[in-house]
């Protein structure tokens, strides 16, 4: 009589030392993770370097903060900094976050305008400092440069 | 034998998770007494564990540079900036100049950085100093990383993502 052999082919997959693996990774990655990004704000100078100076100057927005925080937005058209006819706005330290808003009006009526300087002065905070260089990449001034004292 | 229990599918068929669950409350057995067994359905968990390492592994920024910041230093927010690259950090910390932990004196910042320059062909300069920093003290190291030929001026700042 032949014996009917049942053949055993379950198998059983032993998640234990899989989950051990995956919480051991999770554990690494939980300390060594870097939970705030360093990054660089990157400028384009236009002051300060040789090549400057004999280069002539193109048409550019001035972003020229005054030692009570505010900040005068005017446009360059690279003779004068004052010239009839180009924008020229007053923004309050209180009211930064408007130079978004002059600076997108100002990028309307010159889309071709590329080029931004910040001039800070003395007391300006670094803090303010990038957030107008900031804001002013945002509305597609492509080359924001820092000027000097 | 017949061809239906012959089918390999019948001996390889693995028991659903919630039919092994029906074991956890038993009926009363013959002989009176309760036979009490668990089943506990790991699969959600390896799920959810492996959903989190692919996010933390996603989340990690690899490639980019890293840079110490002081505890009582904070940086500038930035939406428009780039991953750290290296470059020559210069520390402006209470009017005091570092470049990596040695102290530099203000008349001879920019040759540091000139000699720095040279020697490890460093085409930017990354200037690091506190959100509340006045321009006063980070305008020498801007002067001074102009007259050591650094192609580009940097700012340290924390990134930060556009919603």
């Amino acid at each position: 009589m032949a014996r009917s052999k049942k053949r055993h082919l379950e198998f059983e997959l032993n998640l234990l030392p899989f989950i051990s693996v995956l919480a051991v990774c999770i554990s690494f990655l939980l300390l060594v993770s870097v939970w705030t990004r360093i990054g660089t704000f990157n400028t384009d100078q236009a002051f300060g370097t040789d090549g400057a100076e004999t280069a002539k100057n193109p048409m550019s927005l001035w972003a020229k903060f005054d030692n009570d925080g505010s900040v005068r937005l005017v446009v360059n058209d690279g003779k004068n900094l004052e010239t009839k006819g180009m924008p020229d706005f007053k923004i309050a330290h209180s009211n930064l976050i408007a130079i978004e808003k002059y600076a997108h009006l100002i990028k309307s009526k010159m889309p071709g305008l590329k080029m931004a300087m910040v001039l800070p002065a003395a007391d300006s905070s670094y803090e303010d400092i990038i957030f107008v260089m900031d804001k002013l990449k945002k509305e597609n001034f492509s080359q924001v440069g820092i000027a000097p004292l | 034998m017949s061809l239906k229990t012959m089918q390999i599918m019948n001996e390889t068929q693995i028991e659903s998770s919630l039919g092994g669950l029906g074991v956890m409350r038993p009926a009363q057995s013959s002989n009176g007494k309760k036979e009490i067994a668990t089943t506990i359905s790991l699969t959600s968990l390896v799920d959810c564990f492996t959903t989190i390492l692919a996010y933390l592994l996603l989340a990690t920024s690899f490639g980019g540079e890293s840079m110490d910041v002081p505890k009582n230093m904070s940086l500038p927010h930035a939406y428009h900036s780039t991953v750290l690259e290296g470059g020559l950090v210069v520390m402006v910390q209470n009017g005091h100049y570092f470049i990596g932990k040695t102290a530099i004196a203000i008349d001879h910042l920019a040759e540091t950085l000139k000699a720095e320059k040279d020697r490890t062909h460093t085409p930017y300069v990354v200037i690091q100093a506190d959100r509340k920093a006045s321009f006063s003290q980070i305008n020498p190291a801007v002067l001074s990383g102009l007259q050591a030929g650094f192609e580009q001026v940097r700012f340290a700042v924390l990134q930060e993502d556009e919603t």
